[in-house]
């Protein structure tokens, strides 16, 4: 294909698409912050394992740590930067990478929450493209080793999806789709700022609920305050969502309306989604945590402000109250420092 | 409780002032790139060396991995971040420590060139100050090791210039004097910009001249024409400087008007420059080399975007030419990327 693509952030998602990009040619080199995972990546070459064999294999590939970034103005820019590095390191990232890109280069967040807005405030609206990437499901376990916990979902679902901000398909989300073809299903999306948020409203309602409460998907579902409070705080965001004008998509089997009826006090639509949320129970593992659980066992920085803080953030700027996102920013923070433990007690007021 | 303050980049400069903040109590914790330097450093401590046995050094520090800078959320948030990277990283190094910064803390640029613009385009102007260090001549030797080439200059010669962007004398400012003075003589100065644009003239006419003819200083003051092309360029940034409202300082000991007058052909003056050039080279180490002959001969990035390439672009704002700093950028970036090698004759056409 002739093109240079740089990944930065080799985490989990990063690291995935980018083992599998080159598996198939791509020329891409990985940038990371991790010296030990940049140390084995270009040791050992890196590791990527899915749930079957086929799906597993090891690709050798080109790492280099931050320092050696500035090098790379000896070589022919990129055509295309994927960041996926963690939410509140965006701006670090585009801004790492920016003077190494082609003229015509340009960024892809591929990222949790929505990180365009921030992108574009380093390269330029004209340089940035999102891409979506839905229940990979995908966890960075050691150093340059990463594993996949779900199945390709090939057909059934589609993984991937590739926009401009603009909601134009264009050659270059095109590309971008054809790039993540390589991992799994893709698709250049009409409508980026709808799909991420759409994430965004599922994100907000039990990530940062999980990592107040040390609660799993299944514990959130079962424990009755952390049931309710998930409603409400999906309710406030997908309020904040239509505000801005996006066309927002929810749980199978429900209307935006009924969250924000339910929200209001209407018992019956809340009785209808806390059936949906009980019935999800039998099919999640006990183990499974939404990401900023998994960040607060580890004991890493959350995405709370990006998240729950995005949802207030822009809240505020079209006149809708997000209380309880608010508090959960607040709640969120307070566990990171360690002033308080992650405990069901903290939200069974709310 | 003392104030809290992160180094970003403990190379060169950041590791000898940081390294001297932390030896007298300071609460420091350094952020850098190069992995070996922070392994090194935690391990080891840091190591400074100076001309006499009287220097040296080893300090405890606590180091962090760019991937370990997420940790910092759990901790006190940073009082004063100072910004020791290359010129060309000062964005991202802003946007990876501004995060963690309190509300009332503050980034200080500690580098060559003039970044408080771009600094303060992410972090807001009452975020910023600068501070000059002047002919400290530090250099990072390997891992956790950083040596000063001259001896300490004491009242002789202020290394340190501490400065608010509006000029005030302001009970940070000081701070900033105070932390600096642990290393050697510093003060707070009142003319901040005008003190960045005389030190920007002096670099911008001497250090690309190294980087892009190889030679060292005494060679340079034996050639008549690298003496002129010192002479424009020195001169062009001096016209920038005085329309962009600087209050520029003697450059060498010599007024700007002389270096102008000498650029638009008045003998007199041209032989009061051309004196005080070949008096210079024939003091000092006749190999010396600025920064950039080292990054070159090191085989990095240099900082002429930052440098010359700002006189072009603040000239560009002020109405001002600057063909002799833009050719000088072309040669010097030929020999960055490998297209041709360092020689005086890349220079013949300025």
């Amino acid at each position: 294909m002739g093109i240079r693509v740089a990944m930065v952030g080799c985490g989990a998602v990063g690291g995935f698409t980018a083992g599998h990009m080159v598996r198939n040619g791509v020329d891409v080199t990985l940038i990371d912050a991790w010296p030990d995972h940049v140390a084995k990546m270009n040791r050992d070459g890196l590791s990527l394992r899915g749930v079957t064999e086929q799906e597993s294999f090891d690709v050798p590939v080109r790492a280099i740590g931050i320092t050696e970034v500035q090098n790379l103005q000896k070589e022919g820019p990129f055509d295309v930067a994927f960041i996926s590095t963690k939410s509140y390191e965006s701006q670090f990232a585009a801004s790492l990478i920016k003077d190494y890109l082609a003229p015509r280069g340009f960024v892809v967040s591929l990222q949790n929450a929505i990180n365009e807005e921030r992108i574009a405030s380093v390269v330029g609206w004209h340089r940035v493209v999102g891409c979506i990437a839905s229940s990979i499901s995908a966890e960075l376990e050691a150093p340059a080793f990463i594993q996949r916990h779900v199945p390709i979902r090939g057909d059934s679902y589609t993984v991937f999806r590739a926009g401009e901000a603009h909601g134009r398909i264009t050659e270059r989300v095109e590309l971008v789709a054809e790039l993540m073809r390589h991992t799994d299903s893709a698709m250049a999306t009409r409508d980026l700022w709808g799909e991420r948020w759409s994430k965004l409203v599922v994100n907000s309602s039990h990530n940062g609920l999980s990592a107040a409460t040390g609660l799993g998907g299944n514990g959130m579902a079962t424990h009755d305050a952390a049931r309710r409070v998930q409603i409400r705080m999906a309710a406030e965001s997908i309020q904040v969502g239509q505000a801005l004008g996006h066309v927002l998509h929810v749980k199978k089997g429900t209307e935006p309306a009924q969250w924000i009826a339910a929200a209001k006090g209407d018992a019956k639509a809340m009785q209808g989604i806390e059936d949906l949320l009980l019935a999800e129970v039998g099919s999640r593992g006990e183990g499974q945590r939404p990401s900023m659980g998994q960040d607060m066992l580890k004991g890493r920085k959350t995405e709370i402000a990006e998240i729950n803080g995005h949802v207030v953030e822009k809240g505020a700027e079209v006149g809708i109250a997000t209380p309880l996102n608010a508090a959960m920013v607040d709640l969120v923070q307070r566990c990171e420092r360690g002033e308080i433990a992650p405990d069901p007690k903290n939200i069974e007021a709310w | 409780m003392g104030k809290r303050i992160a180094i970003i980049g403990a190379g060169a400069v950041g590791g000898h002032v940081g390294g001297h903040m932390a030896a007298n109590g300071e609460d420091i914790v350094f952020i850098d790139g190069w992995p070996e330097h922070v392994d090194a450093m935690n391990r080891d401590g840091l190591h400074l060396t100076g001309v006499t046995a009287a220097e040296e050094i080893t300090v405890p520090v606590k180091a962090l991995h760019m991937s370990d800078v997420q940790s910092l959320s759990k901790g006190r948030p940073i009082d004063i971040a100072f910004i020791c990277v290359k010129s060309y990283d000062t964005q991202w190094a802003t946007h990876l420590i501004k995060p963690y910064l309190a509300p009332d803390g503050f980034v200080a640029s500690l580098q060559n060139c003039m970044n408080e613009e771009f600094i303060a385009a992410i972090v807001g102007w009452g975020k910023v100050v600068g501070c000059i260090a002047a002919k400290i001549s530090v250099e990072l030797r390997g891992p956790a090791h950083v040596n000063r080439n001259v001896p300490l200059h004491g009242n002789a010669h202020t290394v340190f210039r501490a400065g608010e962007v509006h000029g005030e004398d302001t009970p940070r400012i000081r701070e900033v004097a105070r932390l600096c003075a642990y290393t050697d003589s510093a003060m707070v100065t009142d003319n901040l910009w005008g003190q960045r644009w005389s030190k920007l003239c002096l670099n911008a006419s001497g250090n690309g001249v190294s980087a892009s003819s190889g030679l060292g200083a005494a060679d340079i003051a034996n050639d008549p024409h690298l003496r002129l092309v010192k002479i424009k360029l020195a001169a062009e940034s001096i016209r920038v400087g005085r329309a962009a409202g600087f209050t520029l300082e003697k450059m060498a000991g010599i007024a700007g008007d002389v270096y102008e007058a000498a650029a638009d052909g008045d003998a007199a003056a041209r032989k009061i420059i051309d004196d005080a050039m070949i008096a210079a080279g024939q003091k000092g180490n006749p190999d010396a080399r600025p920064s950039m002959g080292q990054d070159m001969a090191k085989g990095r990035r240099t900082e002429i975007d930052y440098m010359n390439g700002l006189v072009v672009a603040k000239g560009q704002e002020n109405g001002i030419e600057t063909p002799t700093n833009e050719g000088l950028i072309a040669a010097v970036k030929k020999v960055e990327r490998g297209a041709a090698v360092a020689d005086a004759g890349l220079l013949a056409g300025l």
